[in-house]
């Protein structure tokens, strides 16, 4: 479970002063469900998602990731997740299973296990061709396999993604949307940004809005559909968005 | 802090280095590079030095100088004597020597260019030619005052050098100044070729994100860095010593006399004092290559670091500097000086100790910068939001 209660994240910026590229953000993601992120660029979607990764402190306000503080205990917030995003790019000098290893060092599994998930994993992501290639060597699709299975070593409960979609192509996605519907299976909660209103209409349980850092809405398609008498995700959205700049203009 | 987690992130940094062909070939250019060039040196310079010895000087003799002269002049087998210059080209003289004689003394003057190595050989000659003939002529005229040849020898001077043979101490000096410099030139060069990649190559990568999202401190990753780091300083360091070690080695065999003591204490201590020179570097490159958007940036901005640590460097090219506390406090430079002793055999535990206390100092302060900047959102994200 994700909890997260009044988020702000304050940055400097040399011409403009201060800003808050998040404002108040609250929301709640329950165990296996998948929570999609929507916003246009800027809005503060990653910034977000690096906060509930612990990659990046919060200037105020409180996470709580699989029932842990990520600013009191963030070891235990990595351990809980996995992180997958366009800028976690892999070390191009190691191999597939190299990276694997790597990694999955840093969560304490043990030889065996780690040699055993290693095996399953490759398996079930049909690595088998290319595992002990360097990764300079290898095809988008295969180098996102690789960061998929980065993302699992350590088979965490929660799944943390960035945009894991964005400018990859069709088939190189739909190892992506795949990864994700077999975790989703196996009850994992996931929370994911994308550009794509398809792909959260297909995969997301609840969907939020957000739009200059702000929150905007929260709930189900369905909900969403009732409450703006819209048919699809990207009328729903842009329907929020016109709202906002209709209030901001007003103010 | 587990020393596992950092040593997990130093061991795929070398991992990853020694994947790339080219870090290798860097590093590892000086063990090819150094004997290659070394012996075309003093090849070059045994060949030069014999063919200048070999060479016959040709002379140009005027004003009639005595005939005894003359003879002893076309006695000397190196020398080829002309009488008049009119009919040859002046290309082909190497000293000229002309007689005057003022009140019964006969005054020799020899004209010669001091930037021709062969019109300097040519005036040598002259002058021992010359030298001889004086002194027959002052034991000739002080025989017929029925006078023996030393009367005139008031004084006798004896020159003994105390370090031995003088080349050979002046060969010693000048490696202990070389090789310490070229060690120490090449470790720094090693850590700024690294350390670029290290930090704004990895930001250009976009790994950091990725190593971020782990059970990993940013102290434990920036630890594992500058272990990385000063491990190829003190590789390229290290390779560059094993590369001359064997020469220097050499030398001490075909010069008995010379004064450098090439041995693992040596070795040993080269390796301590360079550890915290490479330290204190590589933590001044890191961080600016944090600060760096790109590789390149900070390739450049490490450039100009990169001749700031050069500076100290020559001081231990500067003859007879003496090591005082000035220099001891003067970080790199004190480095330097006591290696260059260490060459000439002479150690100083109270020295030692000061400077690697100066150094490793500076050093702990390099660290807790670079540790600060790769705490810093700003450094490490920039104004970047999404």
């Amino acid at each position: 479970m994700i909890e997260v209660k009044n988020i702000k994240k304050k940055f400097h910026d040399k011409k403009t002063g201060d800003f808050f590229a998040l404002n108040d953000i609250s929301f709640t993601v329950s165990d296996g469900e998948i929570f999609g992120l929507l916003g246009p660029n800027g809005a503060g979607k990653t910034t977000l998602l690096r906060i509930l990764s612990t990659i990046m402190e919060q200037t105020d306000g409180t996470v709580i990731v699989n029932g842990f503080d990520s600013k009191k205990k963030p070891e235990e917030v990595k351990k809980s997740i996995g992180f997958l995003s366009g800028n976690t790019k892999l070390y191009k000098k190691l191999t597939p299973t190299e990276t694997m290893r790597f990694f999955g060092s840093f969560y304490g599994i043990g030889k065996e296990i780690m040699e055993q998930r290693i095996d399953k994993i490759i398996n079930s992501l049909d690595m088998n061709d290319f595992k002990d290639r360097i990764i300079e060597k290898l095809s988008t699709g295969q180098v996102q396999k690789t960061s998929i299975a980065r993302c699992m070593i350590h088979d965490p409960q929660i799944y943390i993604l960035d945009e894991p979609t964005l400018g990859l192509d069709i088939l190189t996605s739909r190892t992506i949307i795949d990864f994700i519907k077999g975790e989703k299976e196996k009850g994992k909660t996931i929370i994911f940004s994308t550009h794509y209103m398809e792909e959260a209409d297909t995969l997301c349980d609840r969907i939020g809005l957000i739009h200059q850092g702000s929150l905007i809405q929260t709930g189900t398609i369905d909900e969403l559909k009732e409450k703006t008498g819209k048919n699809n995700i990207r009328d729903i959205f842009l329907y929020y968005i016109d709202q906002e700049e209709w209030i901001d203009d007003y103010a | 802090m587990t020393m596992h987690r950092i040593n997990l992130i130093f061991k795929k940094e070398m991992k990853s280095l020694f994947r790339d062909k080219k870090a290798i070939l860097t590093i590892l250019l000086p063990v090819l590079i150094y004997p290659v060039l070394l012996m075309f040196f003093i090849g070059f310079t045994v060949v030069v030095q014999s063919n200048l010895d070999e060479k016959i000087s040709t002379v140009a003799v005027e004003n009639n100088p005595p005939q005894v002269l003359i003879d002893k002049l076309n006695d000397h087998e190196k020398l080829n004597v002309v009488y008049s210059t009119n009919d040859l080209d002046s290309d082909q003289i190497d000293a000229y020597l002309s007689v005057a004689h003022v009140d019964g003394v006969e005054n020799y003057t020899i004209e010669y260019n001091s930037t021709i190595e062969t019109s300097q050989f040519a005036a040598n000659r002259l002058k021992s030619v010359l030298t001889e003939y004086n002194e027959e002529l002052k034991t000739s005229k002080l025989n017929e005052a029925g006078l023996e040849a030393s009367t005139l020898d008031f004084v006798n001077i004896k020159s003994e050098e105390l370090m031995g043979n003088r080349d050979d101490r002046i060969i010693s000096m000048m490696m202990g100044m070389f090789f310490p410099f070229l060690i120490m030139l090449y470790g720094i060069t090693g850590t700024y070729t690294i350390a670029s990649d290290l930090s704004a190559g990895e930001k250009e990568r976009e790994t950091l994100e990725t190593i971020f999202s782990v059970p990993v401190k940013r102290f434990e990753i920036i630890m594992g860095k500058l272990l990385a780091c000063v491990n190829v300083g003190i590789i390229s360091g290290l390779v560059n010593i094993i590369s001359m070690f064997p020469l220097l080695y050499a030398a001490t065999v075909a010069i008995p006399d010379i004064n450098i003591n090439v041995s693992f204490v040596l070795l040993f201590y080269l390796i301590i004092m360079i550890i915290p020179v490479m330290i204190m570097t590589s933590t001044f490159f890191i961080g600016l290559g944090l600060v760096a958007r790109t590789f390149q940036e900070a390739q450049s901005y490490g450039s100009i670091l990169l001749i700031l640590f050069m500076v100290p460097t020559f001081v231990v090219m500067v003859p007879d500097l003496e090591i005082t506390n000035l220099v001891l406090s003067i970080p790199i430079a004190n480095a330097l000086m006591l290696m260059k002793e260490a060459f000439l055999g002479e150690y100083s535990l109270i020295r030692t100790f000061f400077v690697l206390l100066i150094n490793l100092s500076i050093s702990g302060a390099g660290i807790i910068i670079m540790n600060r900047l790769f705490k810093s959102d700003w450094v490490i994200f920039g104004g970047e939001k999404g």
